[in-house]
């Protein structure tokens, strides 16, 4: 009898073939792009079955995946690695390297070009990740306030407290202000600090990042100074200091915000009454030189050593970023494939024809940084935001002193652990 | 009635009011439209399950629900059953290193959880149970608090009974079973509802153990589909699901409302 | 003879489960921990032996001391409350009021509810503008008050809460106690013609000490385990000011992977809630009661 049973199971190995189990990330729209690209695989694929499945929950996906990995229950395939993330995985040798598969020079040059690729090297020179998407952080006004305002697009800090000033009011005459000119978020998880502190210390310092060779090196008047922008903000009353700040730009409670690509579509969405918006670059210290760098929030795919199946996986991976899905990734989620001359590429033109409003983050791509990569990564910008709490939204702390404790903070961390 | 009494009783009625306003007032929160949010009141004309509705489209929360139904039943039976044969070895029997035991029991008492978190979470990965049932239930299969509860109870229970069954053959698990188990309910009563209350309330533990979202606990679901993105922030969403963590618990409290506030008011005297 | 022996195995065989649970789910557990104390270890590679570096940087770590002084500021306000909240309203439910019973029963229903509810619906009551509990507190002509985004006080918000989910079972136990409380003593002080707040000061209060020093350990271990409410309602915030040593200890465990630092908290937390209950043993429970 189990010698039947065992047989189909063997028959049923033999048949089924390789199956690697893919996380993406838990945004509704890039579920769907990973649904109709894993069918359209599997479709074509019988040799190797992609089983799909987002992030399981929780507080963030950094913490489940490191979880997962510990516990061996990680996927074959992730998409949503950070690369600020990358060396503590890479340092535990749980991620494949890359750079040694069948063709990884050649689709490189294609994709990406090696000066780019670059950035993401691991420390011990080779390669572990595979660069996806790169979502430049931009500041997106309102045009249609800014113009009954007669406001000009800031530039600069000066220019930006021009329009601060004039966007903050009370419009309904009920003596409380009910209009500001951008809510950043107060709250202290680690990876809020990536979407307004780091942008605009980028810009202010022509894309260098916050580390070193495992040193701080924010410790300067940039970093002070977009601290001390950020204080003068809320200190001032530009930026609401109230727990419940979702959505108030498409509600036209704020002038202008912070945010990637990917938050355009949600904007349009969920306007109560339409109204056109701008995306520039983040504003620059006053006599900054030179173009605005900008964060990047960038997400790359890893393959994990321990996997089957590591050259089904690479080709899953290929399959992942080829000119097409890249395509699609552009058009489903809006966010920006790492793929070199993207602009200027007539086979993505129509895309852009369709989503004028992605053309400015396509064209910011050439100044905009992945970041740091090291492992103590989170428990940095933990600290940087707590003292970004203390020091801009509450004022208990000048600007330079919170930039000397967060600095301190660094070396002590890359001391002790 | 004396104005002294109208005093107290307008005060103890506002307290209660206080106390039970929220839960209704969460109610109708979850049953109302997005935009009446604000409202403080309770009624509506425009009620809808529209928000139910959500949260079952966005969280498997009818599974979570039966695996916390599963894990908590499966640790209180455990509790129950191990906590009465250690309970009736201390009460009853006499053999040796049973002062010993009792020590360890005691000791375990006193030793404060946080200490063993993170070990228990390395050796639940060692086992190569995170993401299971089996890490869910087996740390907290056994209850030092039971073992006490039991040994009390059978200590007032005669002798005489167990020489009686004694005399017709009967084996020592036997007379746990027909005499000391029927003796005991209400103790089996309170271990139980303070056994079950514990782990269906308890968040922290699957927090560590499991990421999986068919494996998790209805109230880590709810956490972290009220903490993280998965609500949208939408309040009445929120609330809708934070209702399907309350009403399984006030049904049962109110239908055995005495033996609730028994079992909880014998916690106590544990320490 | 042959019943000692039938109860040896009858014990041996009634006890070892349990017996083999705590050898692997507390005993190794404890040891482990000791282990930890002296490594570093990120969950990923191989421990590694620091010696006493986690204890030093924990004695420099002014987050746990804050984590630590957080607690410490939330037991203040919370005993005190609880204790006097509860005592008040067990004197009155001890008097033959009618419907005592539903008044008890409608106190105890937070007990009953699991934290986690209680906190996601507080965080709601507890919001600056469109709150419950500010809505009734402009009734009376008092200003918004930002419960959870202040600093001083957010931690305050979090004890009122555990307040009211604690209270029915504090309730619950003075009212034990105060029925226990033979009729006669009051009688024979009515005799000497002592005021109500004397039979207060000097019979019931004395009397209800064990009473009180179980809900101040109660509230006590409670203080030092939370975790939930903070993680729910603030992330530890503002400004760490409810940063909890439970929430502490988890984000250095799972956010940060510094399993070894984790269980150091976790053996000095240990340590300092012995400490706290063995001081409050010493003061509250003593012998003396009559």
């Amino acid at each position: 009898m189990w010698i039947i049973l065992l047989a189909i199971l063997l028959y049923a190995e033999i048949c089924v073939g390789a199956t690697l189990v893919y996380w993406c990330a838990t945004n509704p729209d890039e579920i769907e792009l990973a649904k109709r690209l894993v069918k359209e695989w599997n479709h074509s694929h019988s040799e190797t079955t992609i089983k799909l499945q987002p992030v399981p929950a929780g507080a963030s996906s950094e913490e489940v995946l490191l979880a997962a990995i510990v516990a061996k229950t990680n996927p074959d395939i992730y998409s949503n690695m950070l690369p600020a993330m990358l060396n503590k995985f890479v340092k535990a040798d749980t991620l494949l390297r890359l750079d040694g598969l069948k063709n990884f020079a050649k689709e490189t040059e294609a994709r990406i070009g090696a000066t780019i690729l670059k950035d993401y090297r691991s420390p011990d020179g080779h390669y572990h990740q595979w660069p996806w998407k790169l979502n430049p952080v931009m500041l997106v006004y309102n045009i249609d306030l800014f113009q009954k305002l007669n406001i000009k697009p800031p530039r600069t800090y000066d220019e930006f407290w021009t329009a601060a000033k004039k966007l903050t009011a009370d419009t309904d005459g009920d003596g409380r202000v009910d209009r500001w000119a951008m809510s950043p978020s107060m709250t202290v998880m680690w990876w809020q600090r990536l979407y307004d502190f780091l942008p605009f210390y980028m810009a202010a310092t022509n894309g260098r990042s916050l580390l070193n060779q495992g040193r701080a090196d924010f410790n300067n008047v940039s970093a002070i100074a977009v601290m001390d922008f950020f204080q003068r903000g809320f200190a001032r009353g530009y930026f609401p200091k109230s727990g419940t700040v979702s959505n108030l730009f498409a509600q036209q409670k704020v002038g202008m915000t912070i945010v990637g690509p990917w938050a355009l579509k949600m904007f349009e969405r969920s306007m109560a009454q339409k109204f056109n918006f701008k995306t520039i670059p983040i504003p620059v210290p006053d006599g900054h030189h030179g173009p605005a760098y900008t964060f990047g929030d960038p997400k790359s795919f890893v393959v994990f050593k321990n996997t089957q199946h590591p050259e089904a996986a690479w080709e899953f991976v290929k399959f992942m970023t080829s000119k097409k899905a890249d395509k699609l990734l552009l058009d489903i989620t809006g966010q920006i494939p790492v793929r070199k001359g993207l602009i200027n590429d007539s086979y993505y033109k129509e895309v852009f024809v369709r989503r004028k409003n992605l053309i400015p983050f396509a064209s910011q791509v050439p100044f905009t940084k992945p970041g740091d990569n090291s492992e103590h990564i989170v428990e940095i910008l933990d600290f940087l935001g707590q003292q970004y709490e203390a020091s801009a939204v509450y004022g208990t702390i000048p600007a330079n002193k919170a930039i000397e404790n967060a600095a301190n903070h660094v070396e002590h961390i890359y001391k002790n652990w | 009635m004396s104005v002294r009494r109208l005093i107290l009783y307008v005060m103890l009625t506002a307290g209660a009011v206080s106390f039970i306003y929220p839960f209704l007032w969460m109610g109708s929160i979850s049953l109302r439209p997005m935009t009446e949010f604000q409202d403080l009141g309770l009624f509506s004309k425009n009620f809808t399950l529209a928000n139910y509705q959500a949260v079952f489209d966005r969280i498997p929360i009818g599974r979570a629900f039966m695996n916390s139904c599963l894990i908590a039943g499966t640790v209180t039976c455990s509790v129950i059953f191990f906590s009465s044969l250690v309970g009736y070895s201390l009460a009853k029997l006499k053999f040796k290193g049973q002062g010993a035991i009792m020590a360890i029991v005691m000791i375990s008492m006193m030793i404060p959880g946080q200490l063993t978190l993170i070990p228990l979470y390395q050796l639940i990965v060692y086992f190569g149970w995170a993401d299971s049932y089996l890490g869910l239930i087996v740390p907290s299969l056994m209850s030092g608090m039971g073992i006490l509860i039991f040994r009390q109870t059978f200590m007032t229970i005669p002798y005489e009974l167990m020489e009686a069954a004694r005399m017709e053959g009967a084996g020592e698990f036997q007379i746990l079973r027909k005499i000391f188990w029927p003796l005991a309910k209400p103790a089996i009563v309170t271990i139980g509802i303070l056994t079950f209350m514990g782990s269906w309330n308890e968040v922290l533990w699957p927090m560590i153990v499991v990421h999986e979202k068919a494996m998790m606990t209805l109230p880590q679901m709810v956490v972290l589909f009220t903490k993280g993105g998965e609500s949208g922030g939408q309040f009445g969403v929120e609330m809708a699901a934070n209702m399907m963590l309350v009403v399984p618990i006030i049904i049962s409290y109110s239908f055995f409302q005495k033996y609730f506030v028994e079992a909880l008011a014998s916690s106590g005297i544990k320490g | 003879m042959q019943s000692e022996q039938s109860h040896s195995k009858a014990g041996i065989l009634f006890t070892s489960p349990y017996l083999i649970h705590l050898v692997v789910f507390f005993l190794y557990p404890v040891g482990f921990s000791l282990y930890l104390v002296f490594h570093r270890w990120d969950l990923m590679t191989d421990p590694e032996y620091v010696g006493l570096r986690n204890f030093t940087y924990l004695m420099s770590d002014h987050l746990f001391w804050q984590a630590l002084t957080n607690t410490l500021y939330f037991l203040v306000i919370h005993i005190p409350l609880q204790i006097i909240v509860a005592l008040a309203l067990a004197i009155v439910l001890a008097k033959p009021l009618k419907g005592r019973v539903f008044f008890r029963a409608t106190f105890f229903l937070p007990v009953v509810i699991s934290g986690a509810a209680v906190t996601i619906l507080w965080q709601r009551l507890y919001s600056t503008e469109v709150g419950l509990i500010n809505y009734v507190l402009s009734l009376v002509g008092i200003d918004a008050v930002p419960w959870l985004t202040d600093p001083g006080i957010a931690m305050p918000a979090i004890a009122i809460m555990a307040t009211w989910k604690n209270l029915g079972l504090y309730v619950v136990f003075f009212l034990a106690g105060i029925l226990a409380i033979p009729q006669t003593v009051y009688e024979a002080a009515k005799m000497e013609g002592a005021s109500s707040w004397h039979e207060f000061r000097y019979i019931t209060l004395p009397l209800l000490k064990p009473t009180m020093f179980l809900v101040v350990v109660m509230s006590t271990l409670g203080g030092f385990n939370l975790f939930i409410e903070p993680y729910v309602m603030t992330g530890g915030g503002p400004l760490g000011s409810t940063m909890s040593v439970v929430l502490y200890m988890y984000k250095q465990a799972f956010s940060f992977q510094h399993m070894g630092y984790a269980a150091t908290l976790g053996f000095a937390l240990a340590l300092i809630i012995m400490v706290c209950v063995f001081i409050q043993k010493k003061y509250l429970d003593s012998e003396r009661y009559y």
